[in-house]
């Protein structure tokens, strides 16, 4: 039995989620109704997983998850139903170490509790399989920390020399490919903020997220990196130093026109089962570069989306590279990459920067 | 829906209620009180929830609103004042009723849309923001330019039809729309057109998934077939019926050549003026004649009720006819702004050359007397700020001398007149900027906004302000002058911008002033008119057919429950003592919603010219003008969907 | 695949969905000048638009993408005089 602790402040949720996770009989379900009790029932009901709302009285949902985080590492799913604003919160909220976030409907919740409630169960069972890592959670504490004491800026960080592109003689365009979902966006924290602002290839990000939360997630990461990172949502020119995240609930996918390369939304396509496709992602770029300019990375993540393109893309001569199992929140997606014989590297999350630097630059 | 459920909603929404009234009022003592506002954002945050986890939408959404202003509070975008708090109230009491009727009866009370959208109009009100517009009552009879440019184009052109205009949101393609096959879902398609919204500017970075359409056609089918082919895009789809023309009167003058005669316009006036009278004497005589039918012989008052049918309509042909006399081409008022806009350009060094076209177009005297000030503010401020200055049209490839033109066209009974420059286009980022700056509407709301709908922003009262650059205007100042003035005519404005390509301003003016349809109605010993195309019947209703619904009454009307409202109430005035014998209600329309509104007597119909409210009147929602009376007094006529809003 | 390119020319052929407008794109923004319509059963609206926005000459009639009766898209405007109209059906 999955142990369960449900947090949220209004008994009405409380309850729906309480029969939805009972129901499906592999969990054992307590209930807090604000972030104080929830601490207490940390210790007391010693919960595998958690479910946590943002707002809440007393404690709010940040930091509650923020003291659950010290005290006793457990994964924990946002359950937001804030947007605009609140989408800070929430991306803030999976930097501080939360596996995943799952917006709540925005209509009927008992009415549509039929086809929101099935992805909910999923993504609890799988955020409960999560490692929850130490170091990696006091390493975001230690950033949110020094940032609490005046804005947030960019951290200084030794400049490394110039990046140089393979081929730059001619035909130097490339592109970096990056997939993940469940636990992506700390991973994304640790894959682009060592990367240096001159990094000659634009990197393209799918990252399974609602859409409410991808703005946020660019906004957050460009406060971060040195390089400049937006959210896609106009056709826009591919440029070195730049990281282009993929709108949620839709696809992103590159292209070629006749002033060069550009990044660009496009309706989810229904083939695909998630969105942001990292598949259909790397498929377009393979449609427009040769695979030796082109790098996948793919990194945790339920499911398999991103597998298959990227072992074509290995198979082609592109460079592929796969988050290793011991940092992998999930190590789904990046599994299957592994496991069809489609990954170049296999490397932790804190060595992936490097890497991707070594073979962009070699 | 479970039982307890509901119950478990019902206690928490009784105690997140009570607290946030609590709260509200704490604000409104200490409008600083952070804590209170915390508080009230949470308990308005959850409740909205809850409110949608049980299903009651309505709820839902009144409350969505609320905690959107209550948002732009936090971040500190706006201020809590009392008009906030007094909306908040409506809104917590609302939900109170709401909530109350849910305890009462054990499920989630349906049709509940119009308190909600009256709520949310509340809140936008005392947010400062617009009243957002009434979506055009589909069944109203009224001829829309585009419409009637549709008809001129259908095969068989008398037939019956509903035009349609539908334009998709931008986002709908990622929203899973295929705007061409929901057209084609409209069953006996008689005509379709296809064209951007928008032009569509630079095509190297052409977005093939934003939508930039208007899909205008007409159909055969009845409405409601019309309607349920857009069902799932409502709020994109404009509607009108336009019904079948009867052929026009053959032209009456033996020769084949219009003679023409010169006479002054003073005297035209004063033609036109006796007309209008003619027209109040003759509704006076329909007074009479419905007060004769009461006494008099059967014969005679059939007799009566006959020739004053004849009479009316006469004095219908009589009025059109003097009407028409009123036509005056545009050419003298086009004609008096070149010298203006070459001095204007002048003075700012700059080089425009007003190319003016359809001068030839007629359109009522009132109407271009009243054309000369807002088309002079447009010109000054194509000139001003549409305009580039020389050095900048060169960098762009632009030759120096700009052109602004000034063209107007027939639209069935509209005429279109289009002033467009060859500028630089509205800069949408700093419209946005200072939108957002001005506070007159959310930075999130801005950012979603189509640029259409942001360009319209510049119409809005202090959109710019008096401390404008130039000694001229500010790009800005005083459009909403403009767009009050042309809606006083009868009218509206709207703008098209392409960056780089220019600014177009469109005003669409009715040809003629017209004769209004109006049921007279009185309440609290008042009398007003109401357009007879807003009103579906007139009945008289038992009060045992009434039912008790939570805070009000509705009616069984047809196999649909109607709420019931009375004109006093909506109005402000005090609601009659006792219970009449029997109720005299008007089944009214608005939007896709009917209410029942309750007055205390039906007077006659009559046919009335409308004149707009002036001064302080004019900004009175819920009128839509004034009429004058057969003996003398004035008719205020009411928009009674609004009232209702 | 329901884009293909054939010499100098667009064929559209069998419902083109959503998904091919930006290849279509692609094509006319490379230079393509002609669109053939004639094996083209249906036509999303984004396609339509694409169609719309960079103008090419149309070949073959509007097929069983838009009602019968009614004119291909920008059949009423948009379209240079001179430029080939699709066949009314």
């Amino acid at each position: 039995m999955i142990r369960l602790l449900v947090v949220d402040d209004s008994p009405l949720v409380r309850r729906l989620l309480g029969e939805l996770f009972r129901a499906a009989g592999d969990f054992e379900v307590a209930v807090a109704r604000d972030g104080v009790e929830a601490l207490e029932a940390l210790v007391a009901f010693k919960p595998d997983v958690i479910t946590l709302d943002v707002q809440m009285p007393r404690l709010d949902g940040i930091s509650c998850l923020d003291r659950i985080m010290v005290e006793r590492p457990t994964p924990v799913v946002m359950v937001s139903s804030l947007t605009g604003e609140g989408a800070a919160e929430t991306v803030e909220a999976l930097s501080l170490g939360a596996v995943d976030v799952v917006q709540k409907p925005g209509g009927a919740m008992s009415l549509e509790i039929g086809t929101f409630g099935p992805g909910l169960v999923e993504t609890v069972r799988a955020a409960a399989g999560a490692r929850i890592r130490r170091s990696h959670r006091l390493a975001e504490r230690v950033r949110g920390l020094s940032g609490a004491a005046g804005p947030r800026t960019r951290p200084p960080r030794p400049r490394h020399p110039p990046v140089a592109a393979k081929g730059a003689a001619g035909g130097g365009e490339g592109l970096v490919l990056v997939g993940c979902s469940t636990g992506g966006p700390p991973a994304l924290d640790a894959l682009l903020q060592p990367l240096p602002g001159d990094f000659p290839w634009p990197i393209v990000v799918a990252q399974h997220m609602p859409r409410a939360f991808t703005g946020a997630l660019a906004r957050r990461l460009d406060a971060l990196c040195e390089l400049d990172v937006v959210e896609v949502v106009r056709p826009t020119p591919l440029q070195p130093g730049c990281v282009y995240i993929g709108r949620g609930d839709a696809d992103v996918i590159v292209t070629r026109r006749s002033s060069g390369l550009f990044a660009l939304g496009a309706p989810a396509d229904p083939a695909y089962r998630w969105h942001p496709s990292a598949d259909r992602l790397v498929d377009s770029a393979r449609e427009v570069l040769p695979a030796a300019n082109l790098a996948g990375v793919l990194m945790t993540g339920m499911g398999n989306d991103g597998a298959a393109a990227m072992t074509r893309l290995y198979a082609e001569g592109g460079w592929t590279a796969a988050e290793a199992e011991e940092t992998a929140v999930v190590w789904g997606m990046p599994g299957e990459l592994v496991r069809a014989g489609g990954a170049r590297v296999v490397a932790p999350l804190e060595a992936l920067a490097d890497a991707l630097l070594a073979a962009v630059a070699s | 829906m479970s039982d307890d459920l509901l119950s478990a909603f019902v206690e928490e929404a009784r105690e997140l209620l009570e607290q946030a009234s609590r709260d509200l009022l704490a604000l409104e003592a200490a409008p600083a009180d952070g804590a209170a506002l915390e508080e009230l954002f949470r308990g308005v945050h959850t409740l909205k929830g809850s409110a949608g986890l049980v299903g009651f939408d309505a709820m839902g959404r009144a409350l969505h609103a609320a905690e959107d202003r209550l948002s732009e509070v936090r971040r500190g975008a706006r201020a809590v004042d009392a008009a906030l708090v007094e909306a908040l109230l409506e809104v917590a009491g609302q939900a109170e009723r709401w909530v109350e009727a849910v305890a009462a009866e054990g499920v989630v009370p349906a049709g509940e849309a119009e308190a909600a959208d009256a709520l949310c109009a509340r809140l936008e009100a005392a947010a400062g923001g617009p009243v957002a517009e009434r979506p055009a009552a589909a069944t109203a009879a009224a001829s829309v330019a585009w419409a009637e440019a549709l008809r001129a184009q259908a095969p068989d052109g008398a037939g019956h039809l509903i035009a349609f205009r539908y334009v998709p949101a931008s986002d709908s393609y990622f929203a899973g729309d295929d705007p061409v096959s929901v057209v084609r879902g409209v069953p006996d398609l008689a005509l379709l057109r296809v064209a951007p919204a928008m032009p569509f500017g630079e095509l190297a970075a052409y977005d093939p998934f934003a939508c930039n359409l208007v899909l205008t056609g007409a159909s055969r089918a009845p409405l409601a077939a019309v309607r349920a082919a857009f069902r799932f895009v409502p709020d994109q789809v404009q509607l009108v019926e336009l019904p079948a023309i009867e052929s026009p009167a053959p032209p009456t003058s033996g020769e084949g050549r219009a003679r023409s005669i010169r006479v002054d316009a003073g005297r035209i006036d004063a033609l036109a003026a006796a007309a209008d009278d003619l027209v109040v004497a003759k509704n006076a005589v329909a007074h009479l004649v419905a007060q004769a039918a009461g006494f008099a012989p059967a014969a005679l008052a059939r007799g009566l009720m006959a020739a004053h049918a004849d009479l009316d309509r006469r004095v219908g042909r009589l009025h059109e006819g003097i009407g028409r006399m009123r036509l005056v081409p545009l050419a003298p008022l086009f004609r008096r702004f070149p010298p203006v806009v070459r001095q204007i350009a002048g003075g700012l060094g700059k080089q425009v050359d007003l190319v003016i076209a359809g001068d030839g177009v007629e359109v009522d005297k009132t109407i271009v007397d009243g054309l000369y000030e807002p088309l002079l503010h447009l010109l000054r401020n194509a000139a001003d700020h549409g305009v580039e200055p020389p050095a900048a049209r060169r960098a762009a490839g632009k030759p120096v001398p700009a052109v602004v033109r000034l063209s107007a066209a027939p639209a069935g009974d509209e005429v279109l007149i289009e002033l467009a420059d060859d500028g630089g286009g509205l800069d949408m980022g700093r419209v946005r900027a200072t939108a957002a700056a001005r506070g007159l509407a959310a930075a999130e709301a801005l950012e979603a906004m189509s640029d259409e709908a942001a360009a319209d922003l510049i119409f809005r009262p202090g959109f710019s302000t008096a401390a404008a650059v130039t000694e001229l205007s500010g790009r800005g100042v005083g459009l909403d002058a403009v767009r009050s003035r042309v809606a006083a005519l009868g009218g509206r404005v709207e703008v098209h911008s392409a960056r780089g390509a220019g600014t177009r301003f469109v005003i669409r003016l009715p040809v003629r002033v017209r004769l209004a349809r109006l049921m007279m109605v009185q309440t609290g010993g008042e009398t007003f008119g109401v357009p007879l195309e807003t009103v579906v019947e007139a009945t008289r209703i038992a009060p045992e057919r009434l039912t008790p619904v939570r805070a009000g009454r509705a009616l069984v009307w047809r196999d649909r429950a109607v709420p019931l409202v009375s004109l006093a109430g909506l109005l402000d005035m005090p609601e009659p003592a006792g219970e009449p014998d029997e109720l005299k209600v008007m089944i009214v329309r608005s939007g896709d919603q009917l209410a029942a509104v309750s007055v205390d007597a039906f007077g006659e119909r009559i046919e009335a010219p409308l004149r707009p409210l002036a001064g302080v009147l004019a900004r009175v929602p819920g009128l839509l003008g004034s009429s004058l009376l057969g003996d003398g007094r004035v008719l205020m006529v009411l928009d009674v969907p609004e009232l209702i809003g | 695949m329901t884009v293909r390119r054939e010499g100098d020319v667009v064929w559209l052929e069998g419902a083109c969905r959503v998904e091919e407008a930006e290849t279509v794109v692609g094509l006319l923004g490379a230079g393509m000048r002609t669109v053939d319509l004639s094996r083209c059963q249906a036509l999303h609206a984004a396609v339509a638009q694409v169609l719309l926005a960079f103008r090419p000459a149309l070949r073959g009639g509007a097929g069983g993408s838009l009602p019968a009766r009614a004119p291909a898209p920008g059949a009423d405007r948009g379209w240079r005089s001179g430029d080939k109209r699709p066949r009314r059906r």
